[in-house]
């Protein structure tokens, strides 16, 4: 329902600065990258590439976004091999009725990050396994999974049974129905679940930030660090920028293949 | 619930588009108090958006709206006092039935004695009286189209807007909350605004019938106007079933228009001027008005054709038939008579019609 | 075909569950450091936790926090998503709202530092334009801290609230407009009655992702803004693993009724 002209254009207004608010800090960060100054300042001032030649040349970070890139890669890998037989499961509907198995799946979604990553610092301590390349690796896939197993349901709520019965109606073995009609159907869904799989660890902070070790700092915790000690320079504002800009063009990337839009609990 | 008064509603020149697509197109119309009138045509034909447009739930780009010659555009639509009956009824689920129909009392301030009053009396009107404190979905499809006219009657709208209100039942439940409808409104004397795309739904219900397409105003006429003389060919062929045949002015003959078919016959239609010798017509015959003949009961003015296929309808059989030059034609025979043996598919026959029952069009 | 599940429920026990239970097994011990002698199993960490009127504060700050942020959200959210969900093409706006979520909190909050600092954006703009003498604390404290949270968990409503609204047909909206009803009135008997459920979802989930946020917290907050989640990160750098297994154990079971709380709600609505 229209509210009026100036209803509507009220609405309007308010809901572009909602959503200036949601941009203006990632904005900020990518912002003072540019600017001549040392000092991270928004807008910037003057124009300069000069942080990101130093941030590249940075050991530090070079290292720890290698080490993300890496994780993140293994981790979209593993939290695949994981979760493609549960996706599959969920495409035949086994979860029709168990609402408590899907809450359970997905709760490494909606529990707090950090109770997790102390746990599974507890678990590596008791188990004498220790901070490892191993340990970091299963936390991510542990965390990324309910991703996959969501995108999964998003793209499959809906998708017509019928196929696969028409497929073995046609004569197709049970191995030909599933090779040729529900794992291209299922695609896309792992496509976008596994980019997500991907962005996940990319980000991840509250569970990283207990797992790993000066060999393994992630990025978004190397940045954390410098954070904490206030050392605001220009250089982490170079080193936020590449990061944002792999992150969106992952997410534009997911936007093409699937539609951002199906991602959401929205309707298409 | 007598009503005091019944309004005008006149549209002039509206218009409206929604990005290079245009949905009305200048449009203008008038409905006079205490009419019904239907304003028909295909999905996407800009009848909605008409309809949308009076109730101010959009506004139009060009054109006034105008009730009792009174400009009401800039009027919101919560303070037009219309009453309307969307598609799928919009009964508010999370109310009961008596929630519902005094919603529109309780948006006014009316008195809390007066809107219980009001509201069983709306209730006992369409036949509810025991259902107020049901919810929605407890309601058979007729019920709650009921409820949905008595919360939009109770307020005393002055004017009526129904957006396919009955396109979710089923046929027989249809047919039998038309003739209610139309009693009520009659009974009521409120001017109704009714949209449909239902042809049939239109020709029982109306007092007069606008038939809409890509945006424009068609025709506007009485029911029997709009089938009997459309004016023109996509009105002769939405509204019922109709015969269209490619001709060729010939001439006059007393008062009828000859016309000759291309496969050289001569036919007749009615019109009161003639267009100019040689001018490309199209001739549209309704099926009922087909005579189909065998060669020794031929009329004058008689147009060769093939049998096809006799399809049996119970109170009818269609005939379908191929004239010489391929031009497929239907005529419908009522099941009066058996049918004569002359009539089985392959045979040779002759089509012919009043000129009164053909129109030329185009 | 269960049997396709047992990868996912194997790894998930081992790596996801049986951690957690490492961790309420570490909670029932002293720390080493305190008690060398090792006197086995207790609830010290726990009546620590509940005698101390200290710890017990940083609970409640922690459970104020999260209404506090989740009221922000939902209040900024609800017109925003009214919008998303009413919009006929919706691409852009579903891109705008999810492209900060993929973003690296740490990222977002260096860009709040920058904005919110002593010499900050905010602090510039408002000295500037004469409306301030002095720069104003914006960060190291309760503001920053709520700020920043809300922000980061914005979207999180929206998307909730949206896809419950998408649901509410449009014709509602019409009709009660045609019965009388202003926007107001229709908000308020019409879509707010209708969107409860998106309220719920969206209001349970962004609690319980406020009061287990850390990253914000440590970054934009200051001495005074000490909450669960960082009081963990604090006692676990403090190498007293234990007693932050405890405080673990709080926030875990708090997260869990909440959890219930959620199940339960979508429960009713897979029944409806």
């Amino acid at each position: 329902m229209m509210a009026g002209r100036t209803g509507a254009v009220l609405l309007r207004v308010y809901c572009a600065a909602v959503l200036l608010f949601l941009s203006l800090p990632i904005i900020v960060a990518v912002g003072v990258a540019f600017g001549a100054d040392r000092i991270a300042r928004f807008p910037p001032r003057g124009f300069s590439l000069h942080w990101f030649a130093a941030a590249l040349m940075d050991r530090t970070f070079m290292g720890a976004l290698a080490t993300s890139l890496e994780l993140a890669t293994l981790t979209t890998i593993g939290t695949i091999l994981v979760g493609l037989p549960a996706a599959v499961a969920l495409e035949r509907r086994v979860f029709i009725g168990s609402t408590a198995l899907e809450t359970f799946l997905l709760s490494p979604l909606t529990l707090p990050g950090v109770l997790f990553g102390i746990s599974m610092l507890f678990f590596l301590g008791a188990t004498r396994w220790g901070l490892s390349w191993s340990g970091l690796l299963i936390a991510h896939i542990v965390i990324a999974l309910p991703y996959l197993l969501r995108t999964t349901l998003a793209v499959h709520r809906g998708l017509d049974r019928g196929l696969e019965e028409a497929a073995l109606v046609l004569g197709a073995s049970p191995w030909q129905a599933f090779r040729y009609v529900t794992l291209p159907l299922l695609k896309p869904g792992l496509a976008a679940g596994g980019l997500f799989a991907f962005l996940t660890s990319f980000d991840n902070v509250p569970v990283s930030i207990f797992l790993t070790t000066a060999q393994t700092n992630t990025l978004p915790v190397t940045i954390m660090s410098y954070l904490v000690n206030q050392d605001f320079d220009a250089t982490v504002g170079a080193i936020s920028a590449l990061q944002v800009a792999i992150v969106l063009a992952l997410l534009y990337l997911l936007d093409r293949i699937y539609g951002v839009a199906r991602l959401t609990s929205l309707g298409a | 619930m007598a009503r005091r008064r019944s309004v005008a509603v006149e549209l002039r020149s509206l218009h409206k588009r929604y990005g290079s697509v245009v949905a009305v197109r200048s449009l203008d119309l008038r409905v006079e108090p205490g009419q019904l009138l239907c304003l028909l045509g295909p999905s996407g034909c800009g009848k909605t958006t008409t309809l949308r447009a009076i109730a101010g739930l959009l506004q139009p780009d060009a054109g006034e709206i105008l009730v009792d010659d009174r400009v009401v555009n800039q009027v919101p639509a919560h303070r037009r006092g219309f009453g309307l009956v969307a598609q799928n009824y919009a009964l508010f689920p999370h109310m009961t039935v008596m929630e519902n129909v005094t919603f529109g009392l309780r948006m006014r301030g009316v008195a809390r004695e007066e809107t219980a009053r009001r509201a069983r009396e709306a209730l006992a009107m369409v036949q509810l009286a025991r259902m107020e404190d049901r919810y929605p979905r407890q309601l058979s499809g007729g019920q709650q189209q009921r409820v949905a006219l008595a919360r939009c009657l109770v307020v005393e709208p002055d004017l009526l807007l129904l957006d396919e209100p009955l396109g979710a039942l089923d046929k027989k439940l249809r047919e039998a909350m038309q003739v209610e409808l139309k009693s009520l409104q009659r009974q009521v004397g409120i001017t109704t605004i009714f949209v449909t795309h239902d042809q049939e739904e239109a020709l029982t219900l109306s007092d007069r019938i606008a038939v809409m397409h890509e945006g424009e105003l068609q025709h506007v006429g009485t029911p029997q106007e709009i089938y009997e003389t459309p004016r023109n060919r996509f009105v002769a062929d939405f509204i019922g079933i109709c015969n269209f045949l490619d001709c060729t002015v010939a001439g006059r003959e007393q008062s009828a228009v000859l016309l000759r078919m291309d496969d050289g016959a001569v036919m007749v239609a009615s019109g009161a001027s003639t267009p100019g010798q040689g001018t490309r017509m199209t001739l549209a015959v309704r099926p009922e008005k087909l005579i189909v003949a065998s060669s020794e009961d031929r009329r004058t003015h008689a147009l060769p054709a093939q049998i096809e296929a006799l399809v049996y309808v119970g109170t009818a059989v269609h005939i379908h038939l191929r004239t010489g030059t391929g031009t497929r034609l239907v005529a419908y025979r009522q099941n009066t008579t058996p049918l004569g043996s002359h009539l089985h598919p392959g045979a040779r026959v002759y089509v012919s019609w009043d000129a009164a029952a053909a129109r030329l069009v185009e | 075909m269960i049997l396709f599940l047992l990868p996912i429920l194997v790894f998930l026990l081992a790596f996801f569950v049986l951690p957690f239970g490492v961790m309420l097994y570490e909670s029932m011990f002293l720390s080493p450091l305190l008690a060398p002698e090792n006197p086995g199993p207790t609830l010290a960490n726990y009546a620590k936790l509940l005698g101390d009127f200290f710890y017990l504060k940083i609970v409640l700050q922690t459970l104020a926090l999260g209404v506090a942020v989740t009221t922000l959200a939902l209040i900024i959210a609800y017109p925003v998503a009214y919008l998303l969900a009413r919009a006929r093409s919706r691409q852009l706006l579903v891109f705008l709202i999810i492209s900060p979520l993929v973003v690296s909190v740490v990222i977002r909050s260096y860009g709040w530092m920058v904005l919110l600092g002593r010499a900050g954006t905010v602090n510039t703009l408002l000295q500037a334009s004469g409306i301030t003498e002095a720069p104003l604390a914006l960060m190291y404290n309760w503001f920053g801290v709520t700020v920043a949270l809300t922000h980061v968990l914005l979207p999180y409503m929206i998307l909730a609230l949206a896809s419950v609204i998408e649901g509410i047909p449009e014709s509602l909206e019409d009709t009660a407009a045609v019965l009388g009803a202003g926007a107001w009135a229709r908000f308020r008997y019409v879509l707010l009655p209708l969107s409860l459920e998106g309220v719920g979802a969206g209001v349970t989930l962004v609690f319980m992702l406020a009061i287990g946020s850390f990253v914000s917290v440590l970054l934009l907050g200051g001495s005074e803004t000490l909450i669960l989640p960082l009081l963990i990160y604090q006692q676990v750098m403090l190498i007293n693993n234990n007693f932050a297994a405890a405080l673990g154990a709080a926030l875990l079971i708090i997260s869990l009724a909440l959890l219930y709380v959620q199940s339960r709600a979508f429960r009713t609505r897979a029944t409806a």
